[in-house]
């Protein structure tokens, strides 16, 4: 008797390690079948974006207003405790059982396509897919710059909607304060940031103000001398910013800014340096997302009375040139829908993403739901009281609540963003969209695995040395060298790793 | 058998022999066992534990030298050699994380090890009962403090512009210094933050146990012979606690090569690489763990094979010097 008290509890807890272990393989694999319980079919979605920001969810309304129109209804199989979306992924191909539907980064989608994981779309889109064969027509270069190496389509892209990335910013009633004109070239941007340095535009007796100050990478700032951080297109060719001789003048300059306090001190550590910066009523310009920039005027007018933080042109660079290094693509975000090569009717899936491409789907996906989220006024959605209202005016979140405004193959319309953003973002847009202060764009380049790796090992190398010469140099900790600085390039193999860039640009324009 | 024959027979007449023995101890082997049988049958899930935690996967481990990809499978994906160790030691930084990553572990052998054994002696001399609770309670809070905190304390204390240290430094006179970015403080940093400050109490627990362990009639003895607090920490304490240190010494280089990366990334810079980068961080920043895995299991298997031979010589050592070992 005694004995079998002990076993009890010993069987128990061996029961639930072995029941703990098969648990999520045995659930994953029952119902592969599609259910048939009515009209409305069901087909399995795996979505898990942004570390578990976006999670599918049955209850979504936007999607549960799909299935009526669609006859199909999707049930998320993505892990919801889960918040890394690379392993949650990972997890889900190397279980061997892949949903009907498959949400995930371009990269893997074409990676897993090509060893026999996902369907290729090019033909059921032509077949089956009226409207997204509608948008691969129209707009050149969207099968190029979504396709795998292999030249085949393996996901129905999420496409965003706008041209402007990052723009400037400046504090106009420091201008003002000052007497000072918006600055129109590199001097003058140097000149009002030394005025804010020197002539206490924040009126509190103390040299405390922090001229320019960003979230960013300083090194955007770089276009002032024409020189880049990173990659970037010049007359048919991908270069590499920081090998150019321009580089070494941006850097002498950002170095002797630094030096003389022009630049936040922490701007390599300081982090949500916009909060406390302009919180305080000590930052004075910076480059940064224009709506949620914008936004903080709304949140501190009480705080920092007068604050007037506007969208500026970027200043006239040396060379004469007004140049903003981001911008948004117009092919998409590197994130789509993928259909499982498992799946028992490929023509139903991609007819079901279809509807997201087209009037109905794009309208439900980018406002959400007719008489909830938006009415029809003058012909044109617009957002309830209620919509704007709910989740302390927060419209995306509350719209992403819904379903919409997810990263879900769907192709963005930026009006949406125009009708709550603040008006200071939306006139900084219209400009920087009138004026295409945008640098040239590297399409979305596609590598075979060799290449892959190649970049992988010697990008990292390159990576490396160029953050920490760049650092130490703008700190002033090194003297700025771009000839020794080019040597150990080319010794960490510099001219292959352009080479490969290069290649993939020339196929990417030969296709 | 049959080729040797005359052998044969000789063993033939020792063979009984042997196995009355072997019989003998395997009745010896089943009362042991059937006397003990509770301990054993507690034992199991502990097997069990390894034998799916620490043996299955290891059968993962010939990733390290395939073209893993998780779609094919483990036995799916083609063999490509030594290809991915070559990858991970190719590098133009290869030596330089290696170095770092070793004179991390060094700087914390030499600074934080010693420190929890330290503060248990300190605390073990005290007597006010309340005062050694505080000072107990209080040092060992930090554990349970996430490192992204402790990282952002670090941080915002060591901060130039309005950072307490640079503050005082600053109303003391002196210049202030952007120690985040200044790669000979890295080190410093890292070891005072993440081991000593987060870890001194929590690891000071294990040395208080072994402190408790020691009898105390060797302290009568000693009082009796004259010796003062201070010969008697020597000569009795510390002696006593000798084998636990030495256990967790030869632990602390089994993990030689391993450095809480996260805790790195948190505090590093592109301005501090030359100190601060270690392998791990730099295969993080590879991108390699994110879908990689074969270059991972083959930088796993590399720190393994290492942290064996440490750990073997280091036992080896010990059992020489204090005749203290793991086995």
């Amino acid at each position: 008797m005694k004995k079998r008290k002990l076993m009890i509890p010993l069987l128990a807890s061996m029961m639930m390690l072995v029941s703990g272990c098969s648990d999520d393989a045995s659930t994953s694999s029952k119902e592969k079948n599609v259910k048939k319980d009515g009209k409305v079919e069901e087909l399995k979605v795996f979505m898990h974006a942004s570390n578990g920001y976006f999670i599918f969810n049955d209850d979504w309304a936007t999607f549960k207003e799909a299935a009526k129109k669609t006859g199909i209804k999707l049930k998320g199989t993505a892990p919801k405790s889960s918040t890394n979306s690379a392993e949650a992924f990972n997890l889900m191909i190397a279980s061997g059982e892949i949903p009907d539907l498959v949400h995930g980064q371009k990269k893997y989608l074409n990676k897993y396509g090509m060893e026999g994981a996902f369907l290729p779309l090019n033909d059921l889109i032509k077949k089956h897919a009226p409207n997204i064969q509608k948008y691969v027509k129209e707009k050149e270069g969207f099968l190029k710059a979504n396709q795998g190496p292999d030249g085949k389509l393996y996901m129905v892209p999420y496409i965003s909607d706008g041209l402007v990335a990052e723009t400037y910013f400046i504090r106009q009633d420091w201008l003002d304060k000052l007497k000072l004109q918006m600055p129109q070239t590199v001097d003058e941007f140097y000149k009002v940031l030394k005025a804010f340095k020197e002539q206490d535009p924040n009126g509190n007796g103390k040299q405390d103000e922090i001229p320019y100050f960003s979230e960013d990478n300083i090194l955007g700032l770089g276009t002032l001398w024409g020189a880049f951080d990173g990659l970037y297109l010049e007359n048919g060719e991908i270069k590499y910013g920081p090998y150019e001789a321009k580089f070494q003048t941006a850097m002498e300059n950002l170095s002797k800014w630094y030096k003389e306090g022009l630049i936040d001190p922490e701007i390599f550590t300081r982090e949500k340096s916009r909060e406390y910066l302009l919180g305080n009523n000590l930052g004075g310009a910076s480059r940064y997302y224009p709506g949620s920039t914008a936004g903080y005027n709304d949140a501190l007018k009480d705080k920092v009375p007068g604050i007037n933080f506007i969208v500026m042109a970027p200043p006239e660079n040396t060379e004469g040139k007004r140049i903003e290094p981001t911008k948004r693509s117009d092919f998409g975000n590197n994130l789509g829908v993928a259909i499982s090569a498992q799946t028992e009717n490929p023509e139903k899936v991609i007819k079901y993403l279809d509807f997201f491409y087209s009037e109905e789907g794009r309208r439900l996906m980018n406002y959400g739901i007719e008489g909830e989220t938006y009415e029809i006024k003058d012909g044109k959605p617009v957002f309830t009281d209620k919509a704007l209202k709910a989740k302390d005016g927060n419209i995306v979140e509350n719209l992403r609540s819904y379903g919409s405004q997810v990263p879900f193959s769907f192709h963005q319309d930026f009006e949406y963003e125009k009708l709550w953003m603040n008006p200071i973002a939306v006139k900084g847009i219209e400009e920087y969209t009138k004026g295409n202060f945008f640098a040239e764009q590297i399409p979305n380049l596609t590598f075979t695995e060799e290449e892959e790796k190649t970049l992988t090992d010697i990008g990292t190398q390159i990576t490396t040395y160029k953050d920490e010469t760049v650092q130490k140099w703008i700190m002033g900790s090194e003297p700025v060298n771009l000839e020794q600085f080019k040597k150990r390039l080319d010794e960490m193999g510099f001219k292959e790793y352009i080479k490969v860039y290069n290649a993939a640009y020339k196929r990417y324009q030969d296709s | 058998m049959q080729l040797n024959s005359p052998l044969s027979e000789v063993k033939e007449t020792i063979v009984p022999a042997k196995r009355s023995h072997l019989a003998v101890k395997l009745q010896a082997a089943k009362t042991i066992i059937w006397r003990d049988k509770y301990l054993y049958l507690m034992l199991i899930p502990f097997i069990l534990w390894y034998l799916i935690f620490a043996y299955k996967p290891m059968y993962g481990l010939q990733i390290a030298f395939k073209d893993y990809s998780l779609f094919k499978g483990i036995s799916g994906s083609p063999w490509v050699g030594f290809e991915n160790f070559e990858r991970f030691f190719r590098s133009e930084y290869f030596i330089r994380n290696l170095v770092n990553t070793f004179m991390i572990n060094l700087w914390g052998l030499i600074f934080a090890f010693p420190a929890p054994i330290i503060l248990a002696l300190l605390l073990n001399e005290v007597k006010n009962v309340m005062f050694k609770k505080t000072v107990q309670t209080i040092t060992y809070l930090p554990h349970f403090i996430s490192v992204v905190i402790i990282a952002g304390i670090v941080t915002n204390f060591l901060a130039p512009t309005n950072g307490i240290v640079n503050i005082m430094i600053e109303k003391l006179g002196g210049e202030k210094i952007n120690f985040l970015a200044m790669p000979e403080f890295f080190r410093t940093i890292y070891i005072g933050s993440m081991q000593i400050w987060k870890d001194v109490g929590y690891s000071a627990i294990i040395y208080l146990a072994a402190i408790a362990g020691i009898n105390p009639a060797l302290y009568e003895a000693a009082k009796m012979d004259g010796a003062n607090r201070w010969k008697q920490m020597w000569h009795i304490t510390l002696p006593g606690m000798l084998p636990t240190i030495m256990i967790l010494l030869i632990l602390n280089l089994g993990s030689f090569l391993e450095v809480g990366y996260e805790s790195i990334i948190l505090l590093y810079q592109p301005a501090t690489y030359e100190t601060a980068d270690v392998i791990n961080t730099y295969v993080y920043r590879a991108g390699l763990q994110g879908g990689n895995y074969e270059v991972g299991a083959a930088a796993g298997l590399f720190n393994s094979v290492v942290s064996l031979i440490l750990v073997v010589v280091a036992n080896r050592l010990s059992k020489k010097m204090t005749n203290i070992g793991l086995w």
